[in-house]
């Protein structure tokens, strides 16, 4: 169970499984991930706003900034790899240059640097498959979501090639109070 | 996909309150069986079969279809669309090929996206130098079943994207409260039993308190009994679709078209239990909010079509307790063309609301 609250005033709040609310208010996500729920509120511009969970029965609570701190946290982790690779690099010359002129341990040592080098692309490629995105372009240290590339499952459509002959639709009825019927709506939600 | 997508396009680079902007609100009901349109300027609700049947161009010979419908495609590819696909279907023995199934997009037929982008165009209109905006119905996530409804959602978005409209998706039974529960302020609870899926939501002046679907519907009705009586169900369906009356006597003398009947009936009678059930489960254990007025429920959809189903549904609710009190008990003024009307009717709100 999470509970969430929206300090904020004037965004309707509309989680996928809760009902949707106006904020300010508080609401207890029985079931929802953290990154639908931040992904939520990015969508509705929220800046404002806690995230509070119990772990380890004690209320933890996460505000916008704890998810700025994990992008950092990200940026190190991939730093300190860099990090790493230098100090790994230094190791195997100094190694080399202690072997003197002999060719053998050389040629290995090259070899290794080789597999060194297809092993960090294989995990800067990795790293870059789950993008980041920021859901606003003007709050650059706004939280960060993944974006998750669902697009490439849905088909692509292409009509070049086919041709519509006739109609399949027909006429049933026309519409009726649709004009009276969108104004009080449009009021209702305070739209105009 | 959010479902206030039409608030994140372009309007805001449109100058405000400009005249000469060719406004186009759309609300298409994307359903199992039929695909329905209502569009602002010409006043019209339009409505496809949603089958085609895939033929060889080799095998008919394509001056006799200067009657018929169909989309031309490369090769040898020809699919006949909408109602006459049934009739041809039954010419060639064939099974008609649907791109939706229970209430869904069909993985089965995937394929068949440009034939549906096709028939969508068709049913849409002209969008030629017009700014369209088109709510699209998309049902809620099924409580009894797991399935999710992302993909369906986002197939139609890419379709409607392809025709060239804005576009929003909108809960299915949202749409009927939007189109029948005006004088309630959109206040009550819909119900459309459609013929993949049962789909209910309970609205609270037009905020939509909760959502949620079954996957049991018409099909449901048509499958069990045909299990029942060891038929197809496609000759139950049939004999539902012209006989099948929840009220009164049935006028039908033929034995076995009888038993179809009476078999149909239960199952009606079944699923409305079976609704009216998960309807007051869902409100006692999601709807958080005090509602201090009655609501009315609103039937619609094509599986509450038979006469008496409102009447059957209104004697089952009688039965049990309910955690809301009910004003009335009422079928959508036309239960067809319901989820469009309301579909258009929220479409042409948002665009109000921007422009």
């Amino acid at each position: 169970m999470i509970k969430l609250n929206v300090k904020e005033r004037g965004h309707v709040i509309s989680i996928p499984g809760t009902t949707p609310f106006r904020s300010p208010g508080k609401i207890n996500i029985p079931d929802a991930k953290l990154s639908l729920i931040i992904t939520t509120l990015n969508n509705v511009g929220v800046q404002n706003y806690e995230i509070i969970s119990m772990e380890n029965g004690k209320e933890k609570i996460l505000t916008k900034k704890d998810f700025e701190k994990s992008k950092k946290q990200k940026k190190q982790d991939m730093s300190k790899i860099e990090e790493r690779f230098n100090k790994l690099e230094g190791m195997l010359f100094a190694l080399a240059k202690s072997q003197g002129n002999k060719p053998q341990p050389s040629e290995q040592i090259t070899n290794k640097l080789e597999a060194l080098e297809e092993l960090s692309k294989k995990i800067l490629e990795k790293e870059s498959v789950r993008k980041i995105v920021y859901t606003s372009s003007k709050e650059k240290d706004g939280p960060i979501v993944e974006e998750l590339d669902d697009d490439k499952y849905i088909p692509d459509i292409d009509l070049s090639e086919l041709e519509l002959r006739g109609s399949s639709s027909k006429k049933i009825g026309k519409v009726e109070g649709a004009e009276e019927a969108a104004d009080m709506l449009s009021k209702l939600k305070g739209r105009s | 996909m959010s479902e206030d997508k039409i608030e994140d396009v372009k309007v805001e680079e449109q100058p405000k309150k400009n005249k000469n902007r060719n406004i186009v609100s759309v609300g298409l009901d994307c359903g199992t069986m039929h695909l329905v349109a209502a569009r602002s300027d010409t006043n019209d609700v339009k409505v496809t079969r949603n089958v085609f049947l895939p033929v060889d161009k080799e095998e008919i010979d394509i001056t006799k279809l200067s009657q018929i419908n169909y989309v031309k495609g490369t090769d040898n590819e020809l699919y006949i669309i909408g109602s006459d696909a049934f009739e041809f279907a039954n010419l060639f023995g064939q099974a008609v090929s649907r791109p939706m199934e229970k209430g869904l997009i069909s993985s089965k037929e995937i394929s068949a996206i440009d034939v549906l982008t096709l028939m969508i165009k068709d049913l849409i209109g002209s969008v030629k130098d017009k700014e369209v905006y088109c709510s699209y119905s998309v049902p809620a996530e099924p409580i009894d079943e797991e399935r999710t409804i992302i993909y369906h959602e986002k197939v139609f978005a890419r379709i409607l994207n392809n025709i060239g409209v804005n576009y929003t998706s909108v809960n299915e039974a949202m749409a009927i409260i939007y189109s029948e529960c005006a004088k309630e302020q959109f206040s009550g609870i819909a119900i459309s039993f459609g013929a993949g899926m049962a789909n209910c939501a309970i609205s609270y002046k037009g905020i939509e308190a909760h959502k949620f679907s079954t996957a049991r519907s018409g099909d449901w009705i048509d499958k069990e009994a045909a299990s029942s009586l060891d038929m197809v169900p496609n000759r139950v369906t049939n004999i539902k679709e012209k006989y099948m009356k929840l009220s009164g006597e049935v006028e039908v003398k033929a034995k076995q078209t009888k038993r179809v009947l009476e078999a149909l009936y239960y199952y009606h009678e079944a699923l409305i239990d079976y609704t009216i059930k998960k309807v007051i489960k869902e409100f006692e254990d999601k709807v958080d909010m005090e509602v201090d007025e009655k609501l009315p429920v609103i039937i619609s959809g094509g599986t509450s079509l038979p006469e008496g189903f409102v009447k059957l549904f209104k004697s089952s609710l009688e039965g049990y307790e309910l955690p809301f009190d009910v004003s009335e008990v009422r079928h959508a003024k036309n239960p067809l063309t319901a989820v469009a009307n309301g579909l258009l009717i929220r479409t042409m709100a948002d665009v109000k609301g921007k422009i």
